[in-house]
Parts: C-alpha cells; structure tokens; sequence
C-alpha cells in the first residue's frame, strides 16, 4: 500500500518553517494538501510577502506535493460531518479527504484532533514525522534532536511537552 | 448590492492634549478630524480582533487556522501574533506520546508502542 500523508495549512507551513518538508516527502511516496490548504498556505503567504510560502509552491511545482482538490464524495462527507466551528477550511478539507482515502493526517491543533478521532481518521502530529525518520533510519539521533528540537521552537510547543520529544 | 448602514459616534474630545495631538496626526497624514479617527478606529478594531482570536487559540477553543480565519489574517500572520505574545502549541505531551505509539504500530514496532505506553 502506497504510503499517503495529508497536511492541513498549520502542519505544513510549520514543517517547512523547520526546514522539514524534504524528510515528509522522503518518508511518503504522496504528500498531498487540498485548495483551501493552497489558499492559505501559498496564496495568502505570498500575498503577504513570506518566503515559507514561496518554498511549498516551489515544492507543488516539483511535484513533491501535489495539491488535490476533495473529491465529490469528500464534499457530501463535509456536509454531513457537520464540523463544529472551532476548526478551520483547511482542516475540515483535509479530515475528510484523509477519511475518503483512508491515509493519515497531520493534525495538531486540538479540535482538529478530536474531530478526526470522532470520525474514525488514523492522525499524527507534525512531530511525529520527524521521529518516524528516526525510526526508519532516515536521520540519525543527533540529527533527531536538532531537527524536532526547532520543529517543536517552531511550533511554539512548552518546554515540558518538548521535553517528551527528547532523551 | 445591499445598503449600507451607517452609525454616527459622537465623541467628546475634552483634553488639550489630546485635541493638540489629533490636530498634528490629522496634519501630518494629511486628513480631516473624521477621518483620521476612523483610521484609528479601524486600525484598533484589527488589533482587537487579533487579540481576541489569539485568546481563543490560547484557550484551546479554536485551531489556528479557525483563529486566523476569525481575525481575517493569514495563517502566517496569525502565527506570527501567538510567537510575539508567547502563547504556546495546543499540542501537548499527552498527544506527543499517543501520536508516536500509534506511529511505531503503523511501522509494526508494536513492541516499543507498548513499552511506551507501559
């Protein structure tokens, strides 16, 4: 089974801020964001003059993620998921695009999560990409502390919940 | 199109202070009275949003993305705000720890998960 990973807006400007979208696209074969995730990420960036955004274009126009936009089926899901307002367009995209091909998600703001935990969607953390690198060998230990170490910076995550991430 | 309302405010203006220095902002940008204080009014109301949608993310009621939706900013500009007034990632140990049990099931490391959760 081909491995499929789906970023939402925040996840995927966050692992690029952290110069990690090179490990995403090398440890799945389809990194994949939806219009509404292209919007924010890359439309509204640009317009506001931030080099991240111009990085994920570069990345869409070299295919290493490719944008989709959700499927007829994942636009009934939407409806019918009657998401509750606390989650952004992007997110709801990606919840339901994750579920209508049943890969995973990035997911890490908590209405997000629990949303595709209701619904039933296999998720992670942007974090989690990066200790899967380790995992599969991808990165070494040292290279493991210094890459989550500014992801989690990046994210703005607190010391003790960075301090899980690290040994 | 539909029409569209508009309220007048009228605010006493007392202070010499005060009265002295809208004079030379009004001077200085070139604009009346009126205007210059709905320039003011505007540029605090956008302030206000930030701040208050920056609140409701720091309060975990709303992902980034919704808060910046609500502010009407980008994503980036949203993060930005969070970064300058310190507030911290919704994400937590406890999804940090479920995420990475999960994570080594997918890779058939079942034997770590569990060590992890042990």
């Amino acid at each position: 089974m081909r491995k499929v990973i789906k970023l939402d807006a925040s996840g995927l400007i966050y692992l690029t801020k952290a110069g990690l979208l090179n490990l995403v696209e090398d440890l799945y074969e389809e990194v994949i964001i939806t219009d509404a995730v292209y919007q924010e990420a890359v439309l509204q960036g640009k317009a506001g003059g931030y080099p991240d955004a111009l990085v994920i274009e570069q990345a869409i126009a070299e295919s290493h993620i490719q944008v989709r936009q959700p499927s007829p089926a994942a636009g009934k899901r939407l409806v019918d998921a009657r998401f509750p307002e606390r989650l952004g367009a992007g997110e709801r995209e990606i919840i339901v695009e994750a579920l209508e091909q049943k890969c995973l998600a990035v997911l890490d703001d908590l209405h997000a999560r629990a949303a595709a935990v209701a619904l039933g969607l296999s998720l992670c953390g942007s974090d989690t990409v990066v200790l899967e690198g380790l995992l599969r060998g991808r990165i070494g230990g040292e290279e493991y502390q210094t890459k989550v170490t500014r992801l989690a910076t990046v994210l703005g995550m607190r010391a003790d919940d960075l301090a899980e991430l690290l040994w | 199109m539909g029409a569209v309302k508009m309220r007048t405010l009228r605010i006493p203006l007392e202070e010499e202070e005060t009265l002295r220095t809208l004079d030379e902002v009004a001077g200085y940008y070139a604009l009346s009275w009126p205007q210059l204080v709905k320039k003011f009014l505007q540029e605090g109301m956008q302030t206000a949003r930030l701040d208050h949608t920056a609140e409701l993310y720091a309060r975990r009621e709303v992902t980034l993305e919704r808060a910046s939706e609500l502010a009407g900013v980008s994503i980036y500009e949203m993060m930005a705000h969070l970064r300058e007034r310190d507030i911290p990632a919704q994400r937590r140990a406890g999804d940090v720890r479920a995420d990475a049990a999960a994570m080594l099931i997918r890779n058939g490391r079942s034997d770590i998960a569990e060590r992890l959760a042990g």
